[in-house]
């Protein structure tokens, strides 16, 4: 059984795939991960997270129908599972968790400054 | 994937694509390369195109990850696979047995040929090892620059120098001098009491930094057993003989009958893997007593020299030895330090540095063994393809139930590898059986032995072999047509056809090469043998003098002439088969000052002349009445000199004056390997002589012998008289050359069995596709003649290329080798016909024999079969 936890750049991939939904495909994904968050990476990074995605149930992924651009290859394209859902929530309560326990003064201090 | 096959202005670069293709798996290939795509065609609107294609490789690499990558046997079950694959092998085993023999079995004896020279080989590079320091241990040869302007490479180094060197120069460790003459007094009569005779048996004397050199094991004796002056150390075996049971050591023993010497210690044997042989060692001095000479005798003169250095460069320490002091008397000699290791397979010298000897004996049969073996490949790849169309539905079947081109090469590997192991097994028995034959054939030992070493090169060529021999029809076989196969269309045979001819070309070449070699060596060898050496080898025997006969040699002389058989006695102190000793230490009336001439040396007296038949062409030979020492100049020797009417005039040898006796016709007393030098005999007394030259009437040898025998033993009656015939010695002179050319013979042998074998497997393989055709052709009215001369043209054109390509490497390879002989056959290019014309014989013999069983056939039978 491979490892349910969800890295940085993991879930950043999982929430495009959701953003983009229903059109979520490797290269639209990189192009809004570069848009949206200034990062460039590389084509193998971006499709090797969602096989690990993929794997570990957080995606689902079907081949869309033909078309004429891609030299007539089709798409794969993901969606978020339950599973993912669940993780992406997990991550975001334990962040919000956190931010709650941040004592004021500990910002206070920074305005000063 | 049509659409990339067209290369237009917007599509990615081909090579990447196809890079892709290669290592990308099926199931992610699609999408993938749809972005690559995508991306492609978004970068060449931005960009220039070579930008665009660059970051279509990068990104290519960037996808070079293990979630994309093909996975081979993915979902294969390996055990399934392999029990499958054995099951069928074992039946195309029972299927056709001829076939399946014929494959193992070619490969089994090219693989005993291998196994065998490779034992024979290391056997022979063993030598010397036992040694733990083996590679720090050297022989010091003397470099000597000859009248010619030659380096001629010498044993003996002189004494005071080597000494000095080794007080002076840290680099070295142990200094020891050894005499190890062939006869006495290395050679020694040793027995215990007078009632039992003669063990003769060698041994040498050295110093007693002899152990400290060289690790033969002492089993009994405190230490060092040279340390004391009357000492000898004997070997195991020679000490059991000797003593018994009873511990010889502190035991008195007399050498010669006269010189007391105590035992101090006990070896054991002597490995045969050693080039020094002994069964007992004793100090230099031992020697000296023996010989009558001084010990101050003893601290001047040249020996055979070893040292041991501390891993010092070993041409650093030569260069050092040349510049001590004392070399400064020696000025045009410099050193070379012999490694122990080289000293079995490096015995010739060329301009001061080691040149070869038994090494490329070595080489040669290394080289053969190695053609034997591809013989034996190309024999199994000719079989096996041609076998393939029996195959090919088969293999259609599986292709059309989804077996991938990879599954087939896999599956037919594998059968490679099984048919290589039961070759491997089958050619180690092999090798195990034929091995005390072989012994006894080359009159050596091939001792078999088994290390770790030994098991991984097994293993080795079990890996490799099969990937030499089943690669090609592997390919072959896994890239047939399924539906061609299947609708029982012709093969494409055309192109692997001419491959398999290639291979036999190349085969029947090589072999070829070895048949020819191999006569040219025997033929050299009996020119050798049978050559006139200027006198007759035949009936003279070598007698070894005690010191009784010494002493009384001029009556011992006239006893033994009293017998009719015998015709003449002479002494030496040479051995007249192998006379090596040389001096240019010669001054003559009318000598010019630079010149500087080698002559050979031998001690002798009139006697010796008679029993070589050297006839006094001037002069009247040695008169022993005369009171000036005299010498008996070789004809050569003479021109040599430009002396005219030599008789009478005076010649200085070193520091003695001669006076010229006579002139003699040369003869050989040398191997033929190099030319007959001038020779000079010399007068000796016959206490320093070593041997008695008799010559007896060569049709009574047995009556000869025993009237030689009864006479010495009246001299010595408790010694067992030991002899050695001129001509066997003669013969023993060319041992690794008889050795050679009697592995070589073998080696022959088997290479014409394997090209017989490869003939057979193409002829077979051509009649049977050409079948029906040949049945047709019968039908038409051709002549059994007429159908012979359609399959025999492509054999002929054959025999002929591999004969021309065979002969011009065996015409260079046999000139090559005979350069080393100065007296030697013409170059027998006669012998390439003649492996032709052999070759044309046996290959029509074997397809009239073959064709013959279609011919005799009702041809509507013939056509009728599938």
């Amino acid at each position: 059984m491979k490892g349910t936890h969800l890295g940085e750049f993991e879930e950043l991939i999982l929430l495009i795939v959701g953003v983009l939904y229903p059109d979520a495909y490797g290269l639209a994904i990189m192009q809004s991960l570069k848009d949206q968050s200034k990062r460039s990476t590389s084509m193998g990074a971006v499709h090797s997270a969602l096989s690990r995605l993929e794997e570990k149930g957080f995606l689902n992924a079907h081949l869309d129908d033909a078309t004429h651009e891609r030299g007539g290859r089709r798409k794969k394209l993901y969606e978020i599972t339950a599973e993912g859902k669940r993780s992406l929530e997990l991550n975001r309560s334990l962040r919000n968790d956190l931010w709650n326990q941040i004592p004021d003064l500990a910002f206070e201090q920074l305005k000063n400054g | 994937m049509g659409d990339f096959r067209k290369k237009t202005d917007s599509q990615p670069p081909r090579l990447a694509v196809r890079f892709f293709k290669w290592f990308c798996k099926e199931s992610w290939a699609e999408p993938l390369l749809g972005d690559l795509e995508e991306q492609y065609q978004i970068h060449r609107k931005a960009h220039a195109t070579w930008i665009a294609n660059l970051k279509f490789y990068i990104n290519v690499f960037t996808l070079l990850r293990p979630f994309a990558a093909k996975s081979h046997y993915f979902n294969t079950n390996h055990a399934a696979m392999l029990k499958t694959t054995f099951t069928i092998f074992l039946r195309q085993l029972k299927r056709n047995p001829a076939h399946s023999f014929l494959t193992i079995f070619s490969l089994c004896v090219g693989l005993c040929t291998v196994f065998i020279s490779s034992l024979w080989i290391s056997y022979h590079e063993s030598f010397d090892e036992m040694h733990e320091d083996a590679s720090q241990i050297f022989q010091v040869k003397r470099n000597a620059i000859a009248s010619d302007g030659t380096i001629q490479t010498r044993g003996g180094a002189l004494y005071e120098v080597l000494q000095e060197a080794k007080n002076t120069l840290p680099a070295i460790d142990h200094v020891t001098r050894i005499i190890s003459t062939w006869r006495w007094p290395s050679e020694q009569c040793l027995k215990v009491d007078e009632s039992v005779d003669c063990l003769y048996r060698k041994g040498i004397f050295s110093d007693s930094s002899f152990f400290k050199v060289f690790d033969f094991k002492i089993t009994a004796g405190a230490g060092n057993p040279l340390t004391e002056l009357r000492s000898i150390a004997f070997s195991a075996s020679v000490a059991k003989r000797l003593f018994g049971d009873e511990n010889p050591v502190g035991k008195k023993y007399l050498l010669d009958n006269h010189y007391e010497v105590t035992v101090t210690g006990i070896f054991e044997d002597i490995p045969a893997t050693s080039s020094l042989q002994f069964d007992f060692v004793a100090p230099l001095n031992v020697a000296y007593a023996l010989w009558g000479m001084s010990i101050d005798q003893m601290k001047k003169g040249s020996f055979d020299t070893y040292v041991k250095l501390n891993n010092a460069e070993p041409m650093t320490v030569a260069d050092q030895i040349a510049s001590v002091p004392i070399s400064k008397n020696y000025p045009e000699d410099s050193y070379l330090l012999h490694p122990l290791l080289d000293q079995h397979l490096y015995t010739q010298f060329e301009n001061g540095k080691k040149a070869g000897g038994l090494i490329d004996y070595l080489r040669i049969i290394g080289l053969f063994a190695f053609f034997v073996f591809l013989m034996s490949l190309v024999n199994f790849v000719n079989i096996t393809t041609a076998q393939a169309t029996a195959r090919a539905k088969e293999i259609g079947v599986r292709k059309v139930s989804g077996a991938q081109k990879s599954a087939l090469q896999l599956q037919f590997l594998f059968e490679t590898f099984c048919k290589v192991l039961i070759a491997i097994a089958l050619a180690a028995l092999f090798t195990y059986l034929t091995i005390p034959l072989l012994e006894r054939i080359i009159q050596e030992e091939i001792p078999v032995r088994i290390e770790t070493d030994t098991l991984l090169k097994l293993l080795v060529v079990a890996l490799v072999t099969p990937f030499l021999a089943g690669t090609y029809p592997s390919y072959l076989m896994s890239r047939f047509n399924p539906v061609e196969i299947i609708k029982h269309t012709s093969l494409k045979e055309k192109g692997k056809g001419s491959v398999r001819k290639w291979l036999t070309v190349l085969q029947v070449s090589v072999s070829c090469i070895i048949i020819t070699m191999a006569s040219a060596f025997y033929l050299q060898l009996n020119f050798l043998q049978t050559k006139s050496l200027g006198y007759d080898p035949q009936g003279v025997l070598m007698v070894e003098p005690t010191f009784s006969h010494i002493k009384a040699f001029e009556s011992f002389k006239d006893q033994l002439r009293s017998h009719p058989q015998i015709e003449a006695i002479g002494i030496s102190n040479a051995n007249m088969v192998q006379a090596t000793n040389t001096t240019d230490q010669f001054y003559w009336p009318g000598k010019s000052s630079d010149q500087e001439t080698e002559f050979k040396i031998i001690g002798g007296d009139q006697g010796l002349l008679e029993v070589f038949q050297l006839n006094l062409i001037e002069g009247n030979g040695f008169n022993p009445r005369d009171t000036i020492r005299q010498m008996v100049l070789s004809s050569g020797a003479v021109s040599a000199m430009d002396l005219e009417d030599p008789v009478g005039k005076t010649v200085e040898m070193g520091s003695e004056k001669y006076k010229v006796a006579g002139v003699v016709a040369d003869i050989n007393s040398e191997s033929l390997h190099w030319d007959m030098m001038p020779t000079i005999y010399y007068e000796v007394e016959p206490r320093y002589s070593g041997t008695f030259y008799v010559r007896y009437d060569p049709l009574q040898p047995i009556a000869s012998i025993e009237a030689v025998e009864k006479v010495y033993d009246e001299f010595e009656p408790f010694i067992t008289m030991k002899y050695k015939i001129l001509n066997e010695e003669y013969q023993r002179a060319y041992g690794h050359e008889q050795m050679i050319s009697n592995l070589t013979s073998m080696v022959m042998a088997v290479a014409v069995f394997i090209a017989i074998g490869g003939i057979l497997g193409l002829l077979t393989f051509n009649i049977s596709k050409r079948y029906r055709e040949l049945g047709l052709r019968k039908i038409f009215g051709a002549s059994d003649f007429q159908a012979f001369k359609v399959i025999s043209k492509e054999f002929t054109l054959i025999l002929f290329l591999a004969n021309l390509i065979g002969g011009v490497v065996s015409f260079w390879m046999m000139q090559e080798w005979l350069e080393g002989f100065a007296y030697r056959i013409d170059l027998p290019v006669y012998l390439i016909p003649l492996n032709l014309l052999g070759g044309v014989i046996v290959t029509f013999a074997l397809l009239a024999f073959k064709i013959r069983k279609v011919l005799i056939q009702n041809p509507v039978e013939v056509i009728r079969t599938e």
